[in-house]
C-alpha cells in the first residue's frame, strides 16, 4: 500500500484539528484545545482503485509562539490551506503559508478549505477575496468540521489530486 | 552505585531515552538504545535495549527530521538539531508529547528523545491562553471594522444627498467612534464629542494644523502609500500610533473615506477613528504571559531569576545592597486539602496581591510556585532594619481571609538573605534565603529569620537531631518532670503540669523548645504526645492511690488535636491506666484553637463530656481577642509568661492581666499565671484574685520522687 503525507496549514483556531478529527474519528467538539507542535493521524482511503495510507499532519497554527520547521513539509505529497470563513485575517495567514511552501521550492497540489461554513450568518469573507484566489488557480471547498459538510469530499479531492500528480 | 548506573537512572528519571544511530547514511537508519529505557517507553511497541531499532517507523515524525539530524551528526562545530514537539498516540491510546535532539558526542551520532508529557500542561495552558486572547482581539477588531464601515457608508450617503450638516452632526454627536468630516483642504465641518474627548483636540476654531494632516503624517510611518491613496480619492483604512496634544500615545484604527459629488469632484473626507490601544496592549501582554504566574498574576520563577540576576549586576556596578526575602506559607497544603484547590488558588492570589501592595515601587515580587513567594528589595543603605519589612510581610499574610464562609488566618515562614553580605551570586543568595526560611519554619510557624553563616552547620545539626529523635522514643530517652501549681485560695486539689525532657545519650539534656518543633514538623509529636499522656496518667493514678488528690495537666499539640481519633485515644489511655477523668487536664494552646476553631471547639466539648478538664495555654500570645473566650469550652486559662514577666512594672501588662482575670471569672473560668518569678508578681496577682500560680519562685519542674516528698510534707503540715 502506498503512503502519502499531507499537511494542514493555516492560522490557529481555524479548525485544522477539528477537520482531522471529523475525518478520522467522525467526532467534533466545540471546545478549543490548541495544538502545540505536530500530531500525525493516519487513515486509509480507497481512491482511484487503490488503497492509500494517508499520513495527516496537523501542524500548529502560525503565530509568534510557534517556530516553523522545514521538516514539517518535507516529504509531503500535498496540503490543505485552512481558513475560517468568519475571520478574514485567516486568509492572510493562509497566503503566508502558501508563500512559505513555495519558498521551500515545493510545488505541491493543495486545496483551500474555507471552514466553519455552518456559521452561516457570521461569514465575513468577501466574495471578491475568494474570487481573487480562484483566479490564481486555487481550488476552494467550503467545509464544516461541525456538521461534517464536505469534509470527506475535501480529503478525497486532495487524495485524487496527489495521485494524479504522481 | 557506580556512576554509569547513576547516570542511567538519572536519564530515566528525567524521561530521557538516549539512542545512538548505527547507520546514519541509510535512508531509514537503525538506532540502539543506550540507557535503561525510561518508563514511558513501555507504552510504545518495540522499544527495548540491545536490539537495533528502526525509530523512524515507531515515530514517523522523525523521518522528516532525519536530514537536520544527519547534518548535526556530521557537522564539526557541535551543532545540534531540535525536532520540535510532536504528539504521539501510544499503544494505550494516550497522547505523549515528545521532542528529539540530534547531536554528536565524542564522534558518535546521538539522538536524545525527551518525553515532555509530564510538564506539558503548563506550557499548553500558556499557549491556549495566548491564542484565546489573540482570537478575542481579532473578533473585536472585525466587529469594530464592521461598525466603522457601516457608519462610513451612511455618512457618505447623507453627504451625497446634500443633507443639512446640522442634521448629520446631530446623528453622530453621541457616537462612540470619533467622527471628523472635513473639506478637501482640511477645514473642519463636523467633529463629534468622542473625537474631542479621546484625542483631546481643541474646538475647531483653535486648530491650526488640521487633524487630518496630523493623522496622515503619523500613519505615513507605517503606510507610506497613504498620501497617494487619499489624494487619489480612494478609501483607506489602517492602524497606527497617534499622539494627542498632551503627548500621550495611543493606537487608533482610522478609516478615511472621500465623498465625491455627481461630477466626481471631491467634496469631503469622512474620517472615523477608534481607540484600539487596549487591543494592542493585550497582544503585547501575551508575550509577557510566559513570565507570569496564572494564579497570582505575579512574575513567576523564570522571571524572578532574570530579575534577580539583573538586580545583582546592577548592585555590583553601583555597589548597592539588596535583600532577598523568601516567603513560604505555613500549612498551605492543609487549606488546599480541606477546602479544595479553588480555595487554595484564591488564597494564593489574595496573599499575592497583599504582598505586592506591601512593597514599594521599584522592588520586585514573584510567585515562585506552590506556596512560595520571593521579594527583592533594593536597600538604600546596608544596615536598614529588615525586621520591619519582615514584620510588614508577615502581617500582610496574616490578615484574615474569608473563603467560602470560613475565615482563615495564614502565617508564613520568612527567610532573608542580604547581598552582598550573604552571597554575591543569585544561586547562593537564593540558597541562603531558603535556608533561613527553613530555620524560621523549624522555629515554629509564623517566624522570620535572617541568614547567618552558621545556619549551614545548624541545618546539619537539625537533621541529625531529627534522626536522633527517631531513636529517642525507641530507646526511652524521654522522661517527665512535674511542676506544681500553687493555689492562691483554697483548693483540695494538688495540681501538677507534666513536662517532657530529653536526655540525649551524647548531647545531654535537650530542651523541648528545640525538639518539639521538629517533632511537630515531622509528625513524631503524635507518638511522643501519646507517650507523655500515658506516662503522666500512670503517675497520676499512682499518686492518687497514695492518697494525693492530684490533677495532672498534660500538654497537647495541634497535630494531636487534629488526629481524627484523638478523643478515643484519650479515652483508651484513661481506661488503660484506670485514672478517673476528672484528674486529667489537657492543655491546648490558644493558636491550636484559633487555627480551626469550629473543629477544635467540638472536640473540646467532647473531651469535657468525658470528664476531663481543659486549659487554654499561652493565652494572650496569639491573636485571639477576649471576645472569643466566651465561646470556648475551657475550664482554665493560662496567662502567657510574657505578661507575667512584665508585671507589675508594665502598665499595659497590668491592664491586660486584670481584665483577663475579671472576664475569665465572669465566665467561670479559672486563671493560672505562668512563669511567676518574684514576690511583686505574686502580690499583684493575689490582689487581682488570680486563682493559681506556677513558676520558679515556688517550684522548679521536678522528678516524681521529689514531688512525692513535697506532697508528703504538705500533707504532714496539714495534719498538724
Ligand atoms: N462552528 C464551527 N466551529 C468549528 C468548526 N471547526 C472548528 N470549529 C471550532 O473552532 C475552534 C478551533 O478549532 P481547532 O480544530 O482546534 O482549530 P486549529 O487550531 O486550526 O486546529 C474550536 O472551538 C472548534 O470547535 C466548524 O466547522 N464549525
Ligand atoms: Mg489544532
Amino acid at each position: 500500500m502506498i503512503a502519502k503525507k499531507i499537511c494542514l496549514l493555516g492560522s490557529f483556531a481555524v479548525g485544522k484539528t477539528s477537520l482531522i478529527r471529523r475525518y478520522v474519528e467522525s467526532i467534533f467538539s466545540e471546545k478549543y484545545h490548541t495544538t502545540i507542535g505536530v500530531k500525525i493521524d493516519k487513515k486509509i482511503v480507497h481512491c482511484q482503485g487503490q488503497d492509500v495510507q494517508l499520513m495527516i499532519w496537523d501542524i500548529e497554527g502560525k503565530d509568534e509562539f510557534s517556530v516553523y520547521r522545514q521538516s514539517y513539509l518535507r516529504g509531503a505529497a500535498g496540503y490543505f490551506l485552512v481558513v475560517d470563513g468568519t475571520r478574514p485575517e485567516s486568509v492572510e495567514v493562509a497566503k503566508e503559508w502558501h508563500t512559505l511552501v513555495n519558498e521551500q521550492s515545493l510545488s505541491l497540489p493543495f486545496v483551500l478549505l474555507v471552514n466553519k461554513s455552518d456559521l452561516f450568518y457570521e461569514q465575513r469573507l468577501k466574495e471578491e477575496n475568494l474570487a481573487e484566489l480562484t483566479t490564481m488557480g486555487w481550488e476552494i471547498i467550503l467545509t464544516s468540521a461541525k456538521t461534517g459538510d464536505n469534509v470527506d469530499k475535501a480529503f478525497e479531492r486532495l487524495t485524487t489530486r496527489l495521485l494524479e500528480k504522481s | 552505585m557506580d556512576s554509569q548506573n547513576l547516570l542511567e537512572s538519572l536519564l530515566s528519571e528525567l524521561d530521557i531515552a538516549l539512542f545512538q544511530c548505527e547507520s546514519p547514511d541509510d535512508e531509514l537508519p537503525n538506532f540502539q538504545l543506550l540507557n535503561e529505557p525510561p518508563s514511558w517507553t513501555s507504552v510504545f511497541q518495540d522499544i527495548a535495549r540491545n536490539q537495533p531499532l528502526a525509530l523512524t517507523e515507531v515515530f514517523p515524525y522523525l523521518e522528516a527530521f532525519l536530514p537536520e539530524a544527519r547534518e548535526s551528526w556530521t557537522s564539526t562545530n557541535n551543532s545540534r538539531a531540535n525536532s520540535g514537539v510532536w504528539t504521539e498516540v501510544d499503544d494505550e491510546g494516550n497522547n505523549q508529547q515528545l521532542e528529539a535532539l540530534a547531536l554528536r558526542i565524542s564522534g558518535a551520532p546521538i539522538l536524545v528523545l525527551l518525553n515532555l508529557t509530564r510538564n506539558f500542561d503548563e506550557r499548553h495552558h500558556l499557549y491556549q491562553r495566548a491564542r484565546e486572547i489573540a482570537l478575542a482581539n481579532e473578533k473585536l477588531i472585525v466587529q469594530l471594522n464592521h461598525r466603522q464601515r457601516e457608519l462610513q457608508n451612511s455618512l457618505e450617503k447623507r453627504l451625497q444627498d446634500n443633507q443639512a450638516l446640522r442634521d448629520i452632526e446631530n446623528s453622530v454627536r453621541n457616537n462612540a467612534s470619533a467622527v471628523l468630516i472635513c473639506k478637501p483642504d482640511g477645514g473642519v465641518e463636523i467633529m463629534n464629542q468622542a473625537l474631542i474627548d479621546i484625542y483631546r483636540v481643541k474646538a475647531p476654531e483653535d486648530t491650526n494644523e488640521s487633524l487630518l494632516d496630523k493623522w496622515l503624517k503619523e500613519a505615513e510611518k507605517i503606510y507610506p502609500e497613504i498620501h497617494r491613496i487619499v489624494a487619489s480619492g480612494s478609501y483607506w483604512e489602517g492602524e497606527f500610533e497617534s499622539h494627542n496634544e498632551s503627548g500621550e500615545s495611543r493606537w487608533i484604527r482610522l478609516a478615511i473615506g472621500p465623498v465625491l459629488d455627481t461630477s466626481h469632484k471631491l467634496t469631503h473626507y469622512v474620517c472615523i477613528a477608534n481607540d484600539i490601544s487596549m487591543l494592542k496592549k493585550s497582544s503585547a501582554e501575551i508575550e509577557k504571559l510566559a513570565d507570569y504566574d496564572f494564579t497570582t498574576h505575579l512574575p513567576n520563577r523564570r522571571h524572578f531569576w532574570k530579575q534577580l540576576t539583573r538586580c545583582l549586576d546592577k548592585g555590583a556596578q553601583k555597589s548597592t545592597s539588596l535583600a532577598l526575602i523568601y516567603v513560604d506559607l505555613d500549612h498551605f497544603k492543609r487549606v488546599n486539602d480541606s477546602l479544595g484547590h479553588h480555595a487554595g488558588d484564591f488564597l494564593l492570589s489574595t496573599i499575592g496581591t497583599r504582598l505586592a501592595r506591601c512593597i514599594k515601587r521599584g522592588d520586585f515580587i514573584a510567585h515562585l510556585g506552590g506556596d512560595e513567594f520571593a521579594i527583592i528589595l533594593e536597600l538604600p543603605y546596608p544596615n536598614i532594619n529588615i525586621e520591619n519589612i519582615a514584620q510588614r510581610v508577615q502581617s500582610a499574610v496574616s490578615k484574615s481571609i474569608t473563603i467560602e464562609n470560613s475565615t482563615l488566618k495564614m502565617t508564613a515562614s520568612i527567610g532573608i538573605a542580604l547581598y552582598p553580605r550573604d552571597g554575591r551570586d543569585a544561586t547562593s543568595l537564593m540558597r541562603h534565603a531558603d535556608l533561613a526560611m527553613f530555620h524560621a519554619k523549624k522555629m515554629g510557624r509564623g517566624k522570620y529569620q535572617t541568614f547567618t553563616p552558621n545556619m549551614n552547620y545548624e541545618f546539619l545539626q537539625m537533621l541529625q537531631l531529627e534522626i536522633d529523635l527517631q531513636k529517642a522514643i525507641e530507646q526511652q530517652q524521654f522522661n517527665l518532670v512535674y511542676q506544681p501549681q500553687v493555689c492562691s485560695g483554697q483548693d483540695h486539689h494538688l495540681r501538677l503540669e507534666a513536662l517532657i525532657r530529653w536526655q540525649h545519650p551524647e548531647k545531654g539534656s535537650i530542651s523541648p523548645g528545640r525538639f518539639i518543633p521538629i517533632a511537630e514538623e515531622n509528625g513524631m509529636i503524635l507518638d511522643i504526645g501519646l507517650w507523655v499522656l500515658e506516662h503522666a496518667c500512670k503517675q497520676a493514678i499512682n499518686l492518687l492511690n497514695e492518697g494525693f488528690n492530684v490533677i495532672m495537666a498534660v500538654n497537647v499539640s495541634a497535630k494531636q488535636v487534629r488526629q481524627e481519633n484523638f478523643k478515643d485515644l484519650v479515652k483508651t489511655v484513661l481506661t488503660k491506666t484506670s485514672l478517673p477523668p476528672q484528674h486529667l487536664e489537657l492543655e491546648i494552646t490558644e493558636t491550636t484553637v484559633m487555627e480551626e476553631m469550629d473543629v477544635v471547639v467540638a472536640l473540646l466539648k467532647d473531651l469535657r463530656k468525658l470528664g476531663v478538664s481543659i486549659s487554654l495555654d499561652d493565652f494572650g500570645s496569639g491573636f485571639s481577642s477576649l471576645t472569643y473566650l466566651k465561646n470556648l469550652p475551657v475550664d482554665y486559662l493560662k496567662l502567657d509568661r510574657a505578661f507575667i514577666h512584665e508585671l507589675p512594672a508594665n502598665e499595659e501588662s497590668k491592664a491586660i492581666t486584670t481584665s483577663v482575670i475579671n472576664l475569665a471569672h465572669e465566665l467561670k473560668i479559672k486563671v493560672i499565671a505562668e512563669g511567676v518569678e518574684n514576690q511583686d508578681q505574686v502580690n499583684f496577682l493575689t490582689e487581682k484574685k488570680c486563682d493559681y500560680m506556677q513558676g520558679f519562685l515556688f517550684y522548679y519542674p521536678m522528678e516524681i520522687e521529689k514531688i512525692r516528698d513535697i506532697f508528703t510534707a504538705i500533707r504532714g503540715a496539714a495534719n498538724h
